[in-house]
Protein backbone atom coordinates (compact mmCIF):
# COMPACT_ATOMS: atom_id res chain seq x y z
CA UNK A 1 0.00 0.00 0.00
CA UNK A 2 1.43 3.11 -1.07
CA UNK A 3 0.22 5.30 1.88
CA UNK A 4 1.11 2.40 4.34
CA UNK A 5 4.96 3.23 3.35
CA UNK A 6 4.45 6.91 2.82
CA UNK A 7 2.91 6.80 6.80
CA UNK A 8 6.09 4.60 7.82
CA UNK A 9 8.27 6.79 6.48
CA UNK A 10 6.75 9.74 8.06
CA UNK A 11 6.64 8.35 11.12
CA UNK A 12 10.45 7.98 10.59
CA UNK A 13 10.56 11.51 9.97
CA UNK A 14 8.61 12.18 13.30
CA UNK A 15 11.33 10.51 15.22
CA UNK A 16 13.96 12.68 13.70
CA UNK A 17 15.14 10.74 10.90
CA UNK A 18 18.81 11.86 11.44
CA UNK A 19 20.12 11.81 7.77
CA UNK A 20 16.86 12.77 6.04
CA UNK A 21 17.06 9.35 4.27
CA UNK A 22 13.20 8.99 4.88
CA UNK A 23 12.12 12.42 4.29
CA UNK A 24 14.03 11.53 0.87
CA UNK A 25 12.72 8.75 0.19
CA UNK A 26 9.11 10.91 0.74
CA UNK A 27 9.99 13.28 -1.75
CA UNK A 28 11.02 10.57 -4.62
CA UNK A 29 7.93 9.00 -3.77
CA UNK A 30 5.75 12.39 -4.25
CA UNK A 31 7.75 15.10 -5.57
CA UNK A 32 6.32 14.55 -8.73
CA UNK A 33 2.84 14.23 -8.25
CA UNK A 34 3.20 17.35 -6.13
CA UNK A 35 4.87 19.66 -8.83
CA UNK A 36 1.56 18.57 -11.00
CA UNK A 37 -0.45 20.64 -8.90
CA UNK A 38 1.21 23.26 -8.03
CA UNK A 39 2.30 23.49 -11.92
CA UNK A 40 -1.39 23.30 -12.41
CA UNK A 41 -1.49 26.59 -10.28
CA UNK A 42 1.12 28.60 -10.97
CA UNK A 43 2.29 27.82 -14.61
CA UNK A 44 5.08 28.28 -14.40
CA UNK A 45 7.98 25.39 -13.41
CA UNK A 46 10.09 27.65 -11.14
CA UNK A 47 6.93 28.68 -8.57
CA UNK A 48 5.84 25.20 -8.58
CA UNK A 49 8.99 23.70 -7.30
CA UNK A 50 9.56 26.42 -5.07
CA UNK A 51 6.01 25.09 -3.65
CA UNK A 52 6.73 22.00 -3.77
CA UNK A 53 10.52 22.35 -2.01
CA UNK A 54 8.12 24.87 0.82
CA UNK A 55 5.64 22.22 1.63
CA UNK A 56 8.02 19.15 1.86
CA UNK A 57 9.79 21.49 4.36
CA UNK A 58 6.57 22.00 6.19
CA UNK A 59 5.96 18.05 6.53
CA UNK A 60 9.44 18.20 7.78
CA UNK A 61 9.09 20.81 10.44
CA UNK A 62 5.71 19.44 11.96
CA UNK A 63 5.14 15.86 10.92
CA UNK A 64 2.99 15.42 14.13
CA UNK A 65 0.64 17.54 12.54
CA UNK A 66 -0.84 14.63 10.36
CA UNK A 67 -3.82 13.43 11.31
CA UNK A 68 -3.87 9.61 9.99
CA UNK A 69 -7.87 9.92 10.81
CA UNK A 70 -8.65 12.44 8.64
CA UNK A 71 -5.86 12.00 5.15
CA UNK A 72 -3.55 9.92 3.38
CA UNK A 73 0.13 11.20 3.42
CA UNK A 74 0.43 11.99 0.06
CA UNK A 75 -3.15 14.15 0.26
CA UNK A 76 -2.00 16.10 3.07
CA UNK A 77 1.71 16.84 1.86
CA UNK A 78 -0.41 17.95 -1.37
CA UNK A 79 -2.99 20.20 0.74
CA UNK A 80 0.35 22.15 1.57
CA UNK A 81 1.66 22.52 -1.50
CA UNK A 82 -1.64 23.75 -2.91
CA UNK A 83 -2.13 26.31 -0.64
CA UNK A 84 1.72 27.35 -0.98
CA UNK A 85 1.33 27.12 -5.13
CA UNK A 86 -1.59 29.99 -4.63
CA UNK A 87 0.09 32.21 -2.16
CA UNK A 88 3.05 32.41 -4.63
CA UNK A 89 0.61 32.82 -8.02
CA UNK A 90 -1.29 35.43 -5.91
CA UNK A 91 1.74 37.58 -4.86
CA UNK A 92 3.16 37.10 -8.38
CA UNK A 93 0.18 39.02 -9.46
CA UNK A 94 0.34 41.44 -6.93
CA UNK A 95 3.66 42.08 -8.10
CA UNK A 96 2.74 42.24 -11.60
CA UNK A 97 -0.16 44.75 -11.10
CA UNK A 98 2.03 47.28 -9.30
CA UNK A 99 4.11 46.91 -12.38
CA UNK A 100 1.01 47.32 -14.34
CA UNK A 101 1.81 44.20 -16.52
CA UNK A 102 -1.26 42.77 -15.09
CA UNK A 103 -4.11 42.87 -17.14
CA UNK A 104 -2.45 41.89 -19.85
CA UNK A 105 -4.10 38.21 -19.42
CA UNK A 106 -7.19 38.22 -19.77
CA UNK A 107 -9.45 35.18 -17.68
CA UNK A 108 -10.59 32.77 -20.48
CA UNK A 109 -12.59 29.74 -19.42
CA UNK A 110 -13.03 28.36 -22.80
CA UNK A 111 -13.89 24.99 -21.42
CA UNK A 112 -13.06 24.35 -18.00
CA UNK A 113 -15.60 21.19 -17.40
CA UNK A 114 -12.86 19.34 -20.25
CA UNK A 115 -9.95 20.64 -19.21
CA UNK A 116 -10.41 19.44 -15.88
CA UNK A 117 -11.61 16.60 -16.70
CA UNK A 118 -8.67 15.93 -19.55
CA UNK A 119 -6.02 17.06 -16.35
CA UNK A 120 -6.96 14.23 -14.77
CA UNK A 121 -4.94 11.92 -16.83
CA UNK A 122 -3.60 9.15 -14.52
CA UNK A 123 -5.94 5.73 -14.15
CA UNK A 124 -7.05 4.37 -11.12
CA UNK A 125 -7.25 7.27 -8.96
CA UNK A 126 -8.07 9.44 -11.85
CA UNK A 127 -11.08 7.32 -12.89
CA UNK A 128 -12.74 8.15 -9.69
CA UNK A 129 -11.82 11.67 -9.55
CA UNK A 130 -12.92 12.13 -13.33
CA UNK A 131 -16.60 10.33 -12.00
CA UNK A 132 -16.87 12.98 -9.36
CA UNK A 133 -16.10 15.37 -11.81
CA UNK A 134 -18.69 14.34 -13.81
CA UNK A 135 -21.29 14.75 -11.53
CA UNK A 136 -21.22 18.27 -10.86
CA UNK A 137 -22.98 20.32 -12.73
CA UNK A 138 -20.90 22.58 -15.66
CA UNK A 139 -21.18 26.18 -13.36
CA UNK A 140 -19.34 23.99 -10.30
CA UNK A 141 -16.89 22.56 -12.33
CA UNK A 142 -16.41 26.02 -13.59
CA UNK A 143 -15.97 27.25 -10.03
CA UNK A 144 -13.23 24.12 -9.25
CA UNK A 145 -11.45 24.23 -12.17
CA UNK A 146 -10.41 28.21 -11.69
CA UNK A 147 -10.10 27.67 -8.14
CA UNK A 148 -8.36 24.72 -7.32
CA UNK A 149 -6.31 24.03 -10.76
CA UNK A 150 -5.48 27.35 -11.42
CA UNK A 151 -5.38 29.30 -7.85
CA UNK A 152 -8.23 32.06 -8.76
CA UNK A 153 -9.69 33.82 -6.09
CA UNK A 154 -13.40 34.20 -4.90
CA UNK A 155 -13.69 37.70 -6.48
CA UNK A 156 -11.71 36.30 -9.15
CA UNK A 157 -13.90 33.72 -9.89
CA UNK A 158 -16.81 35.56 -9.67
CA UNK A 159 -15.14 38.12 -12.72
CA UNK A 160 -14.32 35.81 -14.84
CA UNK A 161 -17.56 33.74 -14.79
CA UNK A 162 -19.80 36.51 -14.34
CA UNK A 163 -21.28 36.04 -11.72
CA UNK A 164 -22.40 37.31 -7.94
CA UNK A 165 -19.45 36.76 -5.25
CA UNK A 166 -22.64 34.89 -3.49
CA UNK A 167 -22.96 32.34 -6.05
CA UNK A 168 -19.52 31.44 -6.19
CA UNK A 169 -19.58 30.62 -2.70
CA UNK A 170 -22.67 28.95 -3.04
CA UNK A 171 -20.77 27.14 -6.01
CA UNK A 172 -18.01 26.33 -4.18
CA UNK A 173 -19.35 24.42 -1.37
CA UNK A 174 -22.36 22.39 -3.45
CA UNK A 175 -19.60 21.15 -5.32
CA UNK A 176 -17.41 20.19 -2.36
CA UNK A 177 -19.81 18.77 -0.81
CA UNK A 178 -20.91 16.56 -3.52
CA UNK A 179 -17.09 15.97 -4.51
CA UNK A 180 -16.73 14.85 -0.99
CA UNK A 181 -19.75 12.56 -0.74
CA UNK A 182 -18.50 10.66 -4.48
CA UNK A 183 -15.05 10.36 -3.56
CA UNK A 184 -15.67 9.06 -0.56
CA UNK A 185 -18.27 6.88 -1.52
CA UNK A 186 -15.23 5.13 -4.26
CA UNK A 187 -12.98 4.64 -1.49
CA UNK A 188 -15.42 2.28 0.75
CA UNK B 1 -26.36 24.33 19.02
CA UNK B 2 -24.44 26.45 16.59
CA UNK B 3 -24.83 27.08 13.22
CA UNK B 4 -22.15 25.84 10.74
CA UNK B 5 -23.14 27.37 7.68
CA UNK B 6 -21.66 30.33 7.04
CA UNK B 7 -17.96 28.60 8.31
CA UNK B 8 -19.51 25.25 5.81
CA UNK B 9 -19.09 27.45 3.15
CA UNK B 10 -15.72 29.40 3.65
CA UNK B 11 -13.58 26.52 4.57
CA UNK B 12 -14.82 24.90 1.53
CA UNK B 13 -13.74 28.19 -0.63
CA UNK B 14 -10.11 27.58 1.54
CA UNK B 15 -9.67 24.56 0.98
CA UNK B 16 -9.78 25.15 -2.81
CA UNK B 17 -7.66 28.20 -2.29
CA UNK B 18 -10.02 30.63 -3.44
CA UNK B 19 -10.81 32.31 -0.40
CA UNK B 20 -9.93 36.28 -0.32
CA UNK B 21 -8.55 38.13 2.60
CA UNK B 22 -11.44 39.70 3.98
CA UNK B 23 -13.05 36.31 4.23
CA UNK B 24 -9.86 34.74 5.61
CA UNK B 25 -10.06 36.90 8.70
CA UNK B 26 -14.11 36.51 8.55
CA UNK B 27 -12.92 32.52 8.81
CA UNK B 28 -10.20 33.08 11.47
CA UNK B 29 -12.76 34.81 13.41
CA UNK B 30 -15.29 32.48 13.21
CA UNK B 31 -13.10 29.88 14.66
CA UNK B 32 -12.46 31.72 17.07
CA UNK B 33 -15.94 32.13 18.03
CA UNK B 34 -16.47 28.12 18.13
CA UNK B 35 -13.54 27.95 19.95
CA UNK B 36 -10.39 25.44 19.01
CA UNK B 37 -12.09 22.78 20.47
CA UNK B 38 -15.07 22.78 17.53
CA UNK B 39 -15.51 19.30 16.69
CA UNK B 40 -17.48 19.85 13.49
CA UNK B 41 -15.50 22.24 12.54
CA UNK B 42 -12.29 20.61 12.84
CA UNK B 43 -14.19 17.87 10.80
CA UNK B 44 -15.71 20.21 8.22
CA UNK B 45 -12.01 21.36 7.75
CA UNK B 46 -10.01 18.65 7.14
CA UNK B 47 -13.17 16.61 5.25
CA UNK B 48 -12.93 19.73 2.50
CA UNK B 49 -9.11 19.81 2.53
CA UNK B 50 -8.52 15.65 2.06
CA UNK B 51 -11.44 16.17 -1.22
CA UNK B 52 -9.87 19.30 -2.63
CA UNK B 53 -6.35 17.36 -1.98
CA UNK B 54 -7.94 14.24 -4.24
CA UNK B 55 -8.41 16.07 -6.98
CA UNK B 56 -5.01 16.39 -7.22
CA UNK B 57 -3.91 13.04 -6.50
CA UNK B 58 -5.19 11.93 -10.41
CA UNK B 59 -2.94 14.68 -11.88
CA UNK B 60 -0.44 13.03 -14.08
CA UNK B 61 3.51 13.64 -12.13
CA UNK B 62 5.59 15.68 -13.57
CA UNK B 63 9.29 14.87 -13.25
CA UNK B 64 10.79 17.96 -10.70
CA UNK B 65 14.37 19.00 -12.18
CA UNK B 66 17.78 17.89 -11.21
CA UNK B 67 18.67 18.64 -7.98
CA UNK B 68 15.26 19.72 -6.49
CA UNK B 69 15.49 16.85 -4.50
CA UNK B 70 19.00 17.51 -3.05
CA UNK B 71 18.51 21.15 -1.78
CA UNK B 72 15.08 20.47 -0.31
CA UNK B 73 16.97 17.72 1.62
CA UNK B 74 19.77 20.20 2.56
CA UNK B 75 17.62 22.80 3.36
CA UNK B 76 15.37 20.21 5.45
CA UNK B 77 19.08 19.56 6.91
CA UNK B 78 20.23 23.45 7.86
CA UNK B 79 16.89 23.77 9.40
CA UNK B 80 17.75 21.17 12.10
CA UNK B 81 21.28 22.13 12.79
CA UNK B 82 20.00 25.99 12.30
CA UNK B 83 17.17 25.72 14.72
CA UNK B 84 14.52 28.70 14.55
CA UNK B 85 17.46 30.83 14.41
CA UNK B 86 19.11 30.63 11.09
CA UNK B 87 22.68 32.24 10.49
CA UNK B 88 21.93 35.65 8.63
CA UNK B 89 24.01 35.58 5.40
CA UNK B 90 23.71 31.65 5.02
CA UNK B 91 20.62 32.40 2.38
CA UNK B 92 18.44 31.85 4.89
CA UNK B 93 15.72 35.32 5.80
CA UNK B 94 17.31 37.71 7.08
CA UNK B 95 16.88 38.50 11.17
CA UNK B 96 15.04 41.40 12.54
CA UNK B 97 18.49 43.42 13.36
CA UNK B 98 18.94 47.17 13.28
CA UNK B 99 21.12 47.23 10.47
CA UNK B 100 19.79 48.91 7.06
CA UNK B 101 21.29 45.32 5.25
CA UNK B 102 18.73 43.17 7.34
CA UNK B 103 15.57 45.65 7.12
CA UNK B 104 15.87 46.21 2.99
CA UNK B 105 16.07 42.70 2.90
CA UNK B 106 12.86 42.04 5.53
CA UNK B 107 10.79 44.92 3.65
CA UNK B 108 12.61 43.16 0.52
CA UNK B 109 10.65 40.08 1.30
CA UNK B 110 7.52 41.99 2.50
CA UNK B 111 7.38 43.87 -0.83
CA UNK B 112 5.10 40.65 -2.28
CA UNK B 113 2.98 40.86 -0.13
CA UNK B 114 -0.87 41.87 -1.57
CA UNK B 115 -1.67 44.60 0.28
CA UNK B 116 -5.43 45.35 0.18
CA UNK B 117 -7.54 48.07 1.72
CA UNK B 118 -11.21 46.57 2.25
CA UNK B 119 -13.77 48.95 2.65
CA UNK B 120 -14.86 47.68 5.94
CA UNK B 121 -16.65 43.86 6.61
CA UNK B 122 -19.90 45.45 8.09
CA UNK B 123 -21.95 44.18 5.10
CA UNK B 124 -20.80 40.49 7.36
CA UNK B 125 -21.87 41.93 10.41
CA UNK B 126 -24.72 43.41 10.66
CA UNK B 127 -25.54 42.56 14.44
CA UNK B 128 -21.89 42.26 16.01
CA UNK B 129 -22.14 40.33 18.90
CA UNK B 130 -18.48 39.74 20.05
CA UNK B 131 -15.44 42.24 20.84
CA UNK B 132 -14.01 40.37 17.38
CA UNK B 133 -16.97 40.99 15.27
CA UNK B 134 -17.31 44.82 16.68
CA UNK B 135 -14.00 45.41 15.85
CA UNK B 136 -14.55 43.73 12.02
CA UNK B 137 -17.23 45.88 11.66
CA UNK B 138 -15.33 49.33 11.48
CA UNK B 139 -13.83 50.19 8.30
CA UNK B 140 -10.48 48.03 8.86
CA UNK B 141 -7.29 47.75 6.83
CA UNK B 142 -6.70 43.84 6.71
CA UNK B 143 -2.90 43.31 5.54
CA UNK B 144 -1.40 39.31 5.31
CA UNK B 145 1.52 38.12 6.29
CA UNK B 146 3.92 36.74 4.11
CA UNK B 147 5.47 33.41 5.08
CA UNK B 148 9.53 33.70 4.90
CA UNK B 149 10.96 30.24 5.44
CA UNK B 150 8.53 28.14 4.46
CA UNK B 151 6.60 28.00 7.64
CA UNK B 152 2.84 26.97 7.24
CA UNK B 153 -0.60 28.19 8.12
CA UNK B 154 -1.96 31.63 7.45
CA UNK B 155 -1.76 35.30 9.32
CA UNK B 156 -3.36 38.21 8.56
CA UNK B 157 -3.76 41.63 11.03
CA UNK B 158 -6.80 43.48 10.48
CA UNK B 159 -6.04 47.33 11.88
CA UNK B 160 -8.87 49.53 12.95
CA UNK B 161 -9.47 52.57 11.39
CA UNK B 162 -7.44 54.42 14.39
CA UNK B 163 -4.30 52.76 13.12
CA UNK B 164 -3.20 51.62 16.45
CA UNK B 165 -5.98 48.87 17.45
CA UNK B 166 -5.63 45.91 15.76
CA UNK B 167 -6.53 41.44 15.76
CA UNK B 168 -3.48 39.04 14.55
CA UNK B 169 -5.77 36.33 12.95
CA UNK B 170 -3.81 32.94 12.07
CA UNK B 171 -4.81 29.38 11.17
CA UNK B 172 -3.18 26.06 10.30
CA UNK B 173 -0.21 27.46 12.41
CA UNK B 174 2.52 24.78 13.63
CA UNK B 175 2.99 24.69 17.41
CA UNK B 176 6.36 25.90 17.99
CA UNK B 177 8.71 24.09 19.74
CA UNK B 178 8.93 23.41 23.00
CA UNK B 179 9.42 26.36 25.30
CA UNK B 180 9.27 28.49 22.53
CA UNK B 181 6.75 30.91 21.32
CA UNK B 182 5.81 33.31 18.72
CA UNK B 183 6.12 36.73 19.00
CA UNK B 184 5.12 39.80 16.73
CA UNK B 185 6.44 42.67 16.52
CA UNK B 186 6.40 46.13 14.29
CA UNK B 187 9.09 47.23 13.03
CA UNK B 188 9.69 51.75 12.27
CA UNK B 189 13.17 52.15 10.62
CA UNK B 190 15.26 50.07 12.30
CA UNK B 191 13.06 49.65 15.72
CA UNK B 192 11.24 46.65 16.22
CA UNK B 193 8.62 47.00 19.11
CA UNK B 194 7.34 43.71 20.72
CA UNK B 195 3.14 43.67 20.32
CA UNK B 196 3.31 40.78 22.57
CA UNK B 197 3.53 36.16 22.62
CA UNK B 198 1.39 34.02 21.60
CA UNK B 199 1.23 30.30 21.21
CA UNK B 200 -1.42 28.62 18.84
CA UNK B 201 -4.54 26.84 20.06
CA UNK B 202 -4.90 23.80 17.27
CA UNK B 203 -3.17 26.25 15.01
CA UNK B 204 -5.16 29.18 15.79
CA UNK B 205 -4.91 32.52 16.93
CA UNK B 206 -6.76 35.63 17.60
CA UNK B 207 -4.92 38.21 19.69
CA UNK B 208 -5.94 41.48 20.15
CA UNK B 209 -2.45 44.03 19.72
CA UNK B 210 -2.00 47.60 19.65
CA UNK B 211 0.63 49.34 17.93
CA UNK B 212 1.88 51.90 15.30
CA UNK B 213 0.35 50.48 12.39
CA UNK B 214 0.06 53.39 10.29
CA UNK B 215 3.85 54.36 10.82
CA UNK B 216 5.32 51.23 10.97
CA UNK B 217 7.26 49.82 7.97
CA UNK B 218 6.81 46.38 8.43
CA UNK B 219 4.99 43.64 11.26
CA UNK B 220 6.69 40.60 11.19
CA UNK B 221 6.69 37.31 13.39
CA UNK B 222 9.28 36.09 14.56
CA UNK B 223 9.94 32.50 17.50
CA UNK B 224 11.51 33.37 20.64
CA UNK B 225 11.89 31.77 23.60
CA UNK B 226 8.69 31.92 26.73
CA UNK B 227 10.28 35.00 28.50
CA UNK B 228 9.29 36.89 25.42
CA UNK B 229 12.07 39.03 24.86
CA UNK B 230 12.11 42.99 24.25
CA UNK B 231 14.05 42.49 20.89
CA UNK B 232 14.05 39.62 17.86
CA UNK B 233 16.60 37.37 18.29
CA UNK B 234 16.02 34.98 15.39
CA UNK B 235 15.09 35.68 11.84
CA UNK B 236 10.82 36.54 10.78
CA UNK B 237 9.50 33.11 9.86
CA UNK B 238 6.36 35.86 8.61
CA UNK B 239 6.28 39.46 7.38
CA UNK B 240 3.50 41.84 6.47
CA UNK B 241 4.61 45.01 4.88
CA UNK B 242 2.32 47.77 6.40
Amino acid sequence: MDDARDRELLGRVHAGDPEGAAFRELFRRNAAIAKSVALRVTRSDQLAEEAVQEGFLQLWRAPERFDEARATVRRWLLTMVHARAVDLVRREQAQRRRTDEAAAEPMVVADPADDVVAAVARPGEAASVRAALNTLPEAQRQVIELMYFRGVSQTGVAEALGVPLGTVKSRSLLAMRKLRSALTETER
Amino acid sequence: MRVHTEIEELLALEALGGLALDDRVRLDALRAEHGPDCAECADLRAAFADTAAMLGTGLEPTPVSAGLEERTVAAALQHRIAGASPVPGDGGPAAIAPTHRRRNALIAIAAAVVLIAVGGLAGYLAAPKSPVDAFLAQNVRIVPFEPSDGTGGAMTLAVGPNGTDGYVFGSGLAAPPSGKTYELWTISGDTPTSLGCVVPSNGQVVLPVAGSFSTADVAAVTVESNACPGAPTASPVMVATL
